[in-house]
């Protein structure tokens, strides 16, 4: 029995051995195919950074850009994408976004708590060559940036603590909301902070001796249900000072024109603040005076549109670069109720888009139309792609990750057939995290 | 000139005449009662003409709102008195033709109460160069079939007009211009029970007016003949019906998705033998195209120019999908009932990105549609003879980025973007 044993436990060693390094081997083997690179050769760059290079490789590895340039060696590991005649460019970001299911509502809305990945509309922005997105709510609160991975649910949300948003009226319990919190009066664990505006345009709180006590004992009570002493509302004072220090934009959305004069009252005393207004063409004409003096980044739509009341059509894009401002595009994919119609948003609101209704899909075929219109209509090409990429990058505090074409930032990247501001071109792939994540089969 | 001048020196005839004579000529030219249609020399970088091989560095003489001269810039030599438009770096092409508008008024098309209302005139609602029309030319759109709606199954007379400036009178090119047919869509959308708002119903309720007004038509052509000496009564609801029988206007057949398509080819076709086309032919029609490349039947689509091809998720070219199957009299439109009419170029440059050849979107803007208004005497191409109605855009035609800078039409300049309406 002894021998017999000892043999066995012999052979069964032998046999261990081997087993065990054959799996070591083949787990190591499988790692490195995880890891193993991803070349794209020969195609044109638009680097975004580093300008446009006319035949280069971009090397991918690891979820992140590894090399970019026109001497880059492919290395002997690499899956290779033949991309001569093709051109790269990063990902397109949208620093606007109500994606996800978030909305506004309550003291303060962190969308990170409110975002729902599961949505189909993640997919349908991929052939647009959209990859990241900052999610805003419609109230006060702090935004969300994610990669459009919708493969990958999870983590899908790449910075959940994003920036300051507040809707700004021209209505005074708005614009305290913006005094308030730039002046950094915190908000109390009694809910004595900057009160919550909606559209409406709400009364703000008791510290003001402008209130009747009837009016007071109303708020009183209305936050005695909402807000917990140290409750959601004072979460915006860490942001609001960052947001004075100028560590971060501070994301305003704009009602009107006129909000934008008291809005630029206010802002022309704390020069150290950045903001990106989220706003439109025709608003952008009308208060461009202002606009200069206290220097906004810009987020616009794409799109051609006219003089307020008038017939004349503008490039907003381009007057405000002119003018010396910095601009970001937003809503490249028209909005599920917008492409039934076209990309049209009524009478006199043309869009710089193939028309009607087929647009839904066309759009989605010629995604950078309404971008190249606009470079057409005298918009400098590389402020173009700065607007969609770097710009929104910038705003969300990821220009270390996202917007160009850089080694060591995220591999999120398009391959158009051409040139992507020719409508000829077609968006073939789009990557976002090393992963292809979408592929054009038209 | 010069020399007669030199003469009349020359015999001395006091410099007091001489200038009497020059200022009596200038008040002349300048008086502002005369409204004889300003002379033009249009030059342009490229000229396409849709009649034959585009022209590098082209002239175009305009004079009493005709093409007077078109060729190569050293060919043509520029006659006293011409203003000259130079567009040396842009492209001019003929005035863009749209044979289905509803943008001829601003408002209601649709007077849809009976099934079929054949007598129904549209012309006598246009308002000429109303809004929507402006923006047409904007788009380089210089002539339009301004038709009723498709809300019953034969909605009327439709109405060939310019886009320009001028009375009704004045713009209306050709007027019974055509016959307006809907079949399936919008006409289902009435209340189920009525006659007409099933396909089925609508096709008895087509044939049976077909079939009323080819009698009417066949009554007076026996008369016209002198077959017979009796002369039939005039009957203002089947008027239409001898132009339409003897081939002088085209039938306009509101028609998508292939069966109804189908049908369409059977009855206007094969049965009674009209000149006509497919409008719209959109949805997945396109897989039928064989059949109307037999027939060689035209086809105006629009304005969904795309359709998703369901089985594989493909987004197919509608154009070129009957191009694919060997339909060739294709062009487009828009159908515009608002503000859209301007995108007419659109539709073509779509129609190409997805395969339609690129000459054919050219002529699918122009000289198509023309003939098939029957009004190619008048429009649809840059040949000496026609209408001036001339689009210089700032890029190449088909490359959905270039816009109109100037428009002419019948010999004036009725847009300049940089005068009427700032751009951008």
């Amino acid at each position: 029995m002894k021998i017999y044993n000892q043999k066995t436990h012999f052979r069964r060693w032998v046999v261990e051995i081997p087993a065990v390094v054959a799996l070591l081997t083949i787990l190591a083997w499988g790692q490195e195919l995880k890891e193993r690179a991803v070349a794209i050769r020969g195609a044109a760059i638009e680097t975004i950074s580093g300008g446009r290079i006319e035949k280069g490789n971009v090397v991918v590895r690891g979820g992140k850009i590894e090399a970019v340039g026109a001497e880059v060696e492919i290395p002997d590991d690499a899956r290779v994408i033949e991309a001569e005649g093709m051109t790269v460019m990063p990902g397109i970001i949208d620093p606007y976004s109500r994606a996800g299911g978030v909305t506004g509502g309550g003291e303060f809305v962190r969308v990170a708590d409110q975002f729902y990945p599961y949505q189909e509309v993640f997919k349908q922005m991929l052939p647009w060559g959209i990859t990241n997105l900052s999610i805003t709510p419609s109230s006060l609160g702090q935004t969300a940036v994610i990669a459009i991975t919708p493969d990958l649910p999870k983590t899908m949300v790449i910075n959940k603590d994003g920036n300051l948003f507040l809707p700004v009226t021209n209505s005074t319990s708005s614009l305290r909301v913006l005094r308030d919190g730039l002046a950094l009066r915190p908000a109390g664990p009694q809910g004595q902070g900057p009160e919550i505006p909606t559209r409406a345009g709400r009364g703000r709180g008791q510290r003001r001796g402008d209130q009747t006590q009837q009016q007071q004992r109303q708020r009183a009570g209305q936050r005695a249900g909402q807000q917990a002493a140290g409750g959601p509302s004072s979460m915006a004072d860490p942001l609001w000072a960052k947001v004075v220090k100028g560590e971060q934009y501070l994301i305003v959305d704009v009602a009107n024109s006129a909000t934008i004069l008291y809005l630029g009252e206010i802002l022309e005393k704390y020069p150290e603040v950045k903001v990106a207004l989220n706003t439109n063409g025709s608003t952008v004409f009308e208060t461009l005076e202002t606009l200069k003096k206290f220097k906004p980044l810009l987020i616009l739509p794409p799109r051609i549109e006219n003089q307020p009341n008038r017939q004349y059509r503008i490039n907003a894009a381009r007057i405000a670069h002119e003018a010396g401002l910095e601009v970001a595009f937003t809503g490249l994919k028209p909005e599920a109720a917008a492409a039934m119609p076209g990309m049209r948003a009524g009478r006199g609101q043309r869009a710089a888009a193939p028309p009607t209704r087929g647009a839904s899909e066309v759009n989605r075929d010629v995604p950078l139309f309404p971008v190249a219109y606009l470079v057409k209509a005298g918009l400098p090409r590389e402020i173009a792609l700065l607007a969609l990429t770097l710009k929104p990058a910038q705003v969300m505090g990821l220009a270390d990750r996202l917007g160009t074409m850089e080694p060591q930032k995220d591999a999120n990247l398009l391959i158009f057939s051409g040139d992507p501001l020719d409508p000829a071109s077609r968006l073939l792939r789009v990557m976002v995290e090393g992963k292809f994540v979408y592929e054009n089969k038209n | 000139m010069l020399r007669e001048t030199d003469v009349y020196f020359k015999t001395r005839i006091p410099a007091v005449v001489v200038l009497l004579i020059t200022l009596t000529w200038s008040v002349a030219a300048a008086n502002p009662e005369d409204k004889s249609p300003p002379r033009y020399a249009v030059r342009a970088g490229k000229i396409v003409t849709c009649a034959g091989d585009p022209i590098d560095n082209g002239t175009i003489l305009v004079s009493g709102g005709k093409i007077e001269a078109i060729g190569p810039r050293d060919q043509i030599e520029i006659p006293e008195g011409y203003k000259v438009l130079d567009h040396r770096e842009m492209f001019a092409m003929p005035g863009l033709v749209e044979a289905h508008s509803h943008v001829g008024a601003q408002g209601g098309f649709n007077d849809s109460v009976y099934p079929t209302v054949s007598g129904l005139e549209i012309a006598h609602q246009i308002q000429p160069y109303n809004d929507a029309l402006k923006e047409a030319i904007q788009g380089g759109v210089t002539t339009i079939l301004y038709i009723p709606g498709s809300g019953n199954n034969l909605a009327g007379i439709g109405v060939v007009m310019k886009t320009r400036p001028g009375t009704a009178e004045e713009v209306i090119i050709k007027n019974p211009g055509c016959l307006k047919i809907a079949q399936a869509g919008n006409p289902e959308r009435r209340s189920s029970g009525e006659l007409g708002s099933g396909r089925a119903g609508m096709n008895w309720v087509l044939r049976e007016k077909l079939r009323k007004g080819q009698r009417y038509y066949q009554k007076w052509l026996d008369y016209e003949q002198g077959r017979t000496d009796v002369k039939p009564e005039v009957d203002l609801q089947l008027e239409i019906f001898r132009p339409v029988f003897k081939g002088e206007i085209p039938v306009v057949i509101h028609t998508q998705m292939f069966q109804v398509v189908m049908e369409t080819l059977r009855m206007f076709h094969d049965e009674f033998g009209l000149k006509g086309a497919i409008h719209h032919g959109t949805f997945d029609a396109y897989r039928v195209a064989d059949e109307v490349a037999k027939r060689d039947f035209p086809c105006c689509i629009g304005p969904r120019v795309t359709v998703m091809d369901r089985e594989n998720g493909q987004i197919v070219g509608v154009v070129a999908g009957y191009y694919a199957r060997g339909a060739r009299n294709l062009f487009v439109n828009v159908d515009a009932t608002g503000s859209t009419q301007e995108d007419l170029h659109f539709q073509a440059a779509l129609g190409v990105r997805y395969g339609w050849p690129e000459e054919d979107g050219l002529y699918g803007l122009t000289i198509r549609p023309a003939r098939y208004l029957m009004v190619d005497d008048r429009v649809g191409s840059l040949e000496v003879g026609k209408d001036a109605d001339i689009v210089i855009k700032n890029g190449p035609v088909m490359d959905l980025r270039s816009a109109v800078v100037k428009v002419l039409i019948d010999g004036e300049v009725v847009y300049d973007a940089a005068q009427d309406r700032r751009i951008y």
